[in-house]
């Protein structure tokens, strides 16, 4: 193999600049501040966001084409640049650490859905339990959307103008790589929980879980009356439970004992020092096993 | 009899009421509020009752809505009775005609609630512990007591915690039930199955509002509380509680630290996870019995990961989530949240829950099928709860079965040996097999149809492999549907993939069975199951019933030209069987069933034995033409002449091996192997050399228990039916490794299946044997002499002969019966061993036939597990052996002669009694070696099942008196006698004459000496007859040699350590 003449050694700066990356004297493009403790993406390579739901999401982020910045906000994302996180209903907030000492405020608007619309949706779930149950069982069905479209929503944002962003960097573009960052870590977490993306339009999971349960008109555990069993007032209502009948074993009659903690009271015991409450009462539960029934 | 009940008050507990049949008090009371219970018992009936129960209780009175019939108008309502009341026979409501609720009972009436006063007695929490039911007791006693038995056992199990009471300031501190996990499950089920009569009191006598009365659940928990803590208190009445824990209860210094106990009591069911149960759908949901097409539901549950016992379905959950709600942090969403992960594994599980409350799924054959085989595997896997029908465990295993029809014998009728022949075509016809159960034509027809192999076979369901069954099937299509009765066994016993390609099957053939005589030998009955043979009219011997058994099983074989294995125990006479059946093949009787044989039979047989086949046969099948090629005399070169004018040709492996060429050049009637373990290994020149033998037919005999050693089980099998078992590499990947190593005993149990048919062992403890059995069993063994003892021998007699004639003519009568005996015992020193003539101390190895024999019989019993007795006459002869045989063996041998102590000869006998190995005295030293004279009378040997004489004695009964030491009380078994003597020699002849000869033999035994008076007084030359040597199987060093390199190595796999 013929021996080539080592390639001209680029200078960093130029290797990595991006063309349309804007003047590249400015302090905030200098290098980032490490973030102890960071919020960093779990996906160390490749894609971020593995199922389908996050992809819908990152994909209208993708379709603004800013190019490098994507990528470095998904290296920012990697590298634990984002302090915190909130998605709550309607927006997405970070605070993500730049260049600069003073961390960068980002946020992801999204229109939440009116509680008429939530109420058909959940109206909808309550009645194919399907929805519930992916979501809960950690997926996003695939059919989901339909359940948005008959109500005449649409669970993802289907462009950019759905979902505002800004962030407190000098960078014009929109979005930053401090926007790209947070957005793929919001992925990670659609990932994680599906029920974060109805959250962020409008619904949490427990308000969602308590409107799908009126909805489906779960009782609520009623006294039988005892007007309606006349006819069987003397009798018993069910088979009687098959109660484990212990073998008397003292060692197994302390295990209760054992697991609590002390009782942090100090009881004299014939003259001797005091021993914890718990530990005198020990004697009456090893009492308790050698007795039987 | 009254009808008994109770009420749980809350803060005076159990109140007990009953009603009273004998009792019509009608209402009349105006009084406002609630009228008193027209046949109510009172307080003096139920403080009986409490006395039956063993307790007490405070009298009172309670108010309860129960029941009542009448209109609105209040005076004119009346309780309506119990059902436990109406059914009294006692039981006459007054003035029926008035009430005609009160007489028809409590189903017919319409009724409200309405408030009774009641007298009560308010039982102790613990009242219902003491004693069974009593008669009338209604439900609500029943769970009342259940509840009493489940506090009580929440103590017994430390369920239990502290909950001070500062009311009680003598006993303050009081108990709770902890309820967890099963615990709290339990107490639900109490509170669903509370009779509705347990909570009927009216608190404080009002009416109930909208008639619902008190919370099950919390009746249950109350009780549950005061039982648990009554209980509590009682059993620890004994125990001195210290002051300060008293005060500290008392005061209130425990309630902090408690508060955090309660946490950890808290009422709680653990993490729970989503659960599967398959369960055949009988009933549908209106009761009716499911017809057609049969399906399967597939329940949802939740079930506790810390109790799996603990389980609680979905059905339940949408009914009641909020009780469970009390334990599970919302059950419903977990349900759904658990379904929603097992989606992911099973799709399938995605329209079951397209509705509000899913509760699980109906599943079709197809859809169950998919579930058993992949489904269920996968969620267990996941960490989901499966459960299945108790009659599903694993795919059941599918297979083949071949059944031979229309074999010439129909069943029911036996068999007459001969008949069937090998190349006879049988009716063939295969099945599938499920489980090794062959399916019917109804059940095949059931699985081919079903949609999925998923069918009910035999009342209950199996699920097969959906390829395999498609294979089976297929093979059924084309497999032959006739096959000889040689393809028959050989696909009983072939592994399948050595099965040529028209009958591989693609599924293990499970079992081959054929009817009549040939399914007899494939499943193993056909020696007892087969129609005996009559002895042979030329056989000088009559068969015990087991060798007519056997010879009749051989015979079977031979007219199949099958090979077989005649492994009976030693003793059993396995060479009177062999020679009984040349006898009938040879003899008139056998033509009958197809022309005699006109070809010889060629036995091979270990060089000690040649001799005993060729005397044996004259003696007991003196019809059969027996040739003995052997020794140094035998003929060279082409043997056609010699065959062409014998029925035997006996041989030694040594010679077989050597003569090969001249012997594999004819096609021989049979093959008979004696002694076939001998050939294990079968790289040697004498395996190689039998497998070179062309015979129709071929018999291995071995008295060791093949089947349990698999390399000589294989190498035996393989020399008589050749290839049967495949390969030796292939019979050890198959058989030999899984058996020994991995100890399969399927595989060994497949094993035992494939040799069955051409194995017989006939063992001597056999039901079946033992009867035929003397308690005895003497046998008389010849051995050859070497060339050296031979030389020797003639040395001896020539020097007699030479000495006597001198004292012939000089008349000195005395000192000649001394020269005579001299010779006499000299010649019998010579039979022994070389060695013991020339008192030279030189080896013993391989110089003497008889200990050849001896090494043989005492490898054979040591393989047995047995003991032995070996007498001798000669001391001399005891000392060289003791420490031969025992360097030989590796055991210990005792050596009990004249110069024993008394001591050392009780701690032998103890020793080699010794019961420590078992009740057949399996401890202590296998062979006892004695001197007739020494250790001939007054022992009691008889942990020893064997007797070998090594020298005859000239008086049998002194041998006979010796073998009674093994033969005596106490010996359970039977005892094997051998008497070894040289062939040819003055041991045989003495033999004839004892044995034989009976005019003889009674002056020898008249004599009543051991002084052999007739033998001294002969001439000279009836003498030199006597003893002179008459070599029929003499042979040479070289021959000796060479077979001792063949058979000796081959025994144990290791050098003769006696040849070193």
């Amino acid at each position: 193999m013929p021996l080539e003449p080592p390639p001209r050694r680029q200078p960093f700066r130029e290797k990595f600049a991006d063309p349309d990356d804007g003047p590249r004297d400015f302090s905030e493009y200098g290098k980032r501040i490490a973030v102890e403790g960071g919020l960093a993406a779990k996906s160390r390579r490749g894609a971020i966001g593995e199922s389908w739901w996050s992809g819908r999401f990152l994909a209208v982020l993708e379709k603004l084409g800013v190019g490098g910045r994507l990528t470095r906000g998904k290296t920012y994302a990697r590298a634990g640049q984002v302090i915190d996180l909130a998605i709550d209903p309607g927006e997405i907030v970070a605070t993500v650490q730049g260049s600069r000492a003073e961390p960068y405020r980002a946020r992801i608007g999204l229109k939440r859905f009116a509680d008429e619309a939530w109420q058909a949706v959940e109206e909808a779930f309550a009645r194919d339990s399907w929805y519930a149950a992916s979501l809960l069982g950690g997926t996003v069905p695939d059919d989901l959307e339909d359940v948005f479209a008959s109500v005449g929503l649409s669970l993802f944002p289907t462009g950019a103008r759905e979902m505002p962003m800004d962030c407190s960097c000098p960078d014009w573009s929109v979005p930053c790589k401090h926007l790209a960052a947070v957005a793929y870590l919001v992925a990670e977490r659609f990932d994680d929980d599906p029920f974060l993306i109805l959250r962020w339009r409008g619904r949490d999971r427990a308000t969602l879980l308590a409107g799908i349960r009126s909805h489906r008109d779960d009782v609520e555990p009623t006294v039988t009356p005892l007007a309606g069993v006349l006819d069987r007032y003397f009798a018993t209502a069910g088979p009687l439970p098959d109660t484990v009948t212990a073998a008397a074993d003292p060692g197994r009659s302390e295990a209760l004992l054992d697991e609590m903690p002390p009782l942090g009271v100090l009881v004299a015991e014939d003259g001797a020092d005091g021993i914890d409450a718990r530990e005198a009462l020990r004697p009456i539960y090893r009492r308790f096993g050698a007795t039987n029934g | 009899m009254l009808a008994l009940h109770a009420a749980w008050s809350p803060g005076r507990g159990i109140c007990l009421w009953a009603e009273d049949p004998a009792r019509g008090v009608r209402g009349t009371s105006r009084a406002r509020g609630a009228r008193p219970h027209p046949f109510a018992a009172d307080h003096g009936q139920l403080h009986g009752v409490a006395a039956a129960l063993g307790a007490t209780g405070a009298e009172g009175q309670a108010v309860l809505h129960l029941p009542s019939t009448g209109g609105p108008d209040a005076a004119d309502r009346a309780p309506r009775p119990s059902a436990a009341l109406v059914d009294d026979a006692d039981f006459l409501p007054l003035d029926a005609s008035n009430d005609a609720s009160l007489a028809t009972g409590p189903a017919s009436s319409p009724a409200a609630l309405a408030p009774w006063t009641v007298p009560v007695l308010e039982l102790d929490a613990r009242a219902l512990l003491r004693a069974e039911p009593l008669p009338g007791e209604g439900a609500e006693l029943e769970v009342l007591r259940a509840l009493g038995r489940f506090a009580a056992d929440l103590v017994t199990r430390g369920r239990v915690l502290p909950a001070p009471d500062p009311d009680h300031p003598d006993d303050p501190l009081g108990w709770r039930p902890v309820l967890q996990g099963r615990d709290l499950v339990a107490a639900d089920a109490f509170a669903a199955a509370l009779p509705p009569a347990v909570r009927a009191e009216a608190l404080d006598g009002r009416p109930l509002r909208d008639g619902a009365g008190p919370d099950p659940v919390e009746v249950v928990t109350e009780a549950l509380t005061a039982f648990v803590d009554a209980e509590a208190r009682h059993r620890a009445a004994g125990i001195d509680v210290p002051a300060d824990l008293r005060d500290a209860a008392a005061g209130g210094a425990l309630d902090a630290g408690l508060a955090r106990w309660e946490v950890v009591g808290a009422p709680h069911a653990g993490p729970a996870r989503g659960t599967f149960r398959l369960t055949e759908i009988v009933v549908d949901h209106l009761g009716h019995a499911v017809e057609g097409e049969a399906r399967f539901w597939l329940e949802f549950s939740l079930q506790s990961t810390q109790d799996p016992s603990l389980r609680v379905t979905a059905e339940s959950i949408w009914r009641d989530a909020g009780a469970l709600r009390r334990w599970l942090e919302d059950p419903s969403e977990l349900l759904l949240a658990e379904l929603g992960r097992a989606a992911s594994l099973y799709p399938e599980l995605t329209d079951a829950l397209r509705v509000p409350r899913p509760t699980g799924m109906e599943l079709d054959r197809e859809g169950t099928h998919r579930f058993l085989l992949d489904v269920a595997a996968d969620l267990d896997r996941a960490g989901f709860g499966v459960l299945l029908p108790s009659w599903w465990s694993r795919p059941a295993r599918l297979g083949l079965t071949a059944n031979a029809e229309g074999t010439a014998t129909p069943d029911g009728v036996v068999a007459t040996p001969g008949r069937l022949r090998r190349e006879e075509l049988v009716g063939f016809s295969w099945r599938l097999a499920v489980d090794g159960e062959p399916l019917s034509d109804e059940e095949m027809r059931a699985l081919v149809h079903a949609k999925a192999p998923l069918v009910h076979l035999r009342g209950q369901w199996v699920a097969v492999d959906r390829e395999r069954l498609r294979a089976g099937l297929e093979f059924l299509d084309r497999a032959p549907a006739e096959a000889t009765v040689g393809d028959v066994l050989a696909l009983h016993s072939t592994y399948h993939d050595d099965l040529p390609p028209e009958w591989a099957a693609p599924l293990p053939v499970e079992d081959v069975t054929a009817g009549g005589a040939l399914g007899e030998l494939l499943s193993g009955a056909a020696e007892s199951h087969l129609a005996l043979l009559d002895d042979p009219p030329s056989l000088e011997a009559t068969l015990r019933p087991y060798q007519r058994r056997g010879v009749s099983w051989l015979a079977f074989l031979a007219g199949l030209r099958v090979g077989g294995v005649l492994a009976d125990d030693m003793g059993l006479g396995k060479t009177l069987q062999v020679l009984a059946l040349e006898a009938h093949e040879r003899g008139p009787d056998g033509a009958a069933a197809h022309p005699p044989p006109d070809r010889p039979t060629l036995l091979v047989a270990p060089t000690s034995v040649v001799g005993t086949w060729q005397r044996e046969a004259a003696r007991f099948a003196p019809g059969l033409r027996v040739t003995v090629h052997h020794g140094a005399g035998r003929a060279k070169g082409d043997l056609t002449e010699l065959l062409a004018d014998a029925d035997l040709v006996v041989t030694s492996y040594g010679t077989l091996t050597r003569d090969i060429a001249a012997l594999s050049g004819s096609r021989y009637h049979r093959l008979v192997l004696d002694e076939a373990q001998l050939v294990k290994n079968n790289r040697s020149r004498a395996a190689r050399a039998v497998r070179a033998i062309d015979a129709e037919h071929r018999l291995a005999l071995t008295g060791t228990p093949v089947e349990n050693r698999l390399a000589e089980l294989w190498s035996i099998m393989d020399a008589v039916n050749p290839g049967l078992l495949g390969t030796v590499t292939a019979f050890r990947d198959r058989y030999a490794v899984p058996i020994e190593r991995h100890g399969r005993t399927d595989v060994a149990l497949r094993l035992q299946t494939a040799v069955r048919p051409f194995l017989l062992r006939r063992v001597k403890t056999d039901p079946a044997v033992v009867d035929d059995l003397p308690d005895k069993i003497e046998t008389i063994e010849r051995c050859p002499l070497t060339a050296e003892q031979a030389s020797l021998y003639q040395v001896v007699v020539d020097e007699m002969t030479e000495t006597l004639h001198g004292m012939e003519t000089a008349g000195k009568d005395i000192e000649r019966r001394g020269k005579v005996l001299a010779a006499l015992t000299k010649l019998k020193q010579v039979c022994d061993h070389p060695a013991l003539l020339l008192h030279d101390g030189s080896p013993l190895a391989r110089r003497s036939g008889k200990l050849a024999r001896v090494e043989e019989i005492v490898a054979e019993i040591l393989a047995a597990g047995e003991k032995a007795l070996l007498f001798t006459q000669f001391t001399e002869f005891g000392d060289m052996l003791a420490p031969h045989l025992a360097a030989r063996f590796g055991v210990e041998v005792l050596w009990l002669h004249g110069g024993t102590s008394r001591r050392a000869r009780d701690r032998m006998v103890e020793a080699f009694q010794d019961p420590s190995g078992g009740p057949d005295g399996g401890g202590g030293p296998p062979l006892f070696l004695l001197s007739l004279k020494a250790g001939g009378t007054g022992l009691t040997l008889t942990a020893a099942q064997h007797v070998v004489h090594l020298d005859r004695w000239w008086n049998p009964a002194v041998e006979d008196q010796a073998t009674d030491r093994a033969f005596r009380i106490g010996q359970k078994r039977t005892v094997n006698v051998r008497k070894l003597m040289c062939g040819g020699t003055v041991e045989e002849r003495i033999d004839d004459l004892i044995a034989g000869k009976r005019v003889l033999a009674g002056q020898v035994i008249g004599s009543g000496g051991d002084d052999p008076d007739w033998l001294t007084g002969l001439s000279t030359d009836e003498l030199r007859r006597m003893v002179a040597l008459d070599d029929p199987a003499g042979e040479s060093e070289d021959e000796a040699d060479d077979e001792a390199d063949e058979a000796g190595a081959d025994l144990d796999g290791e050098e003769d350590p006696g040849a070193a």
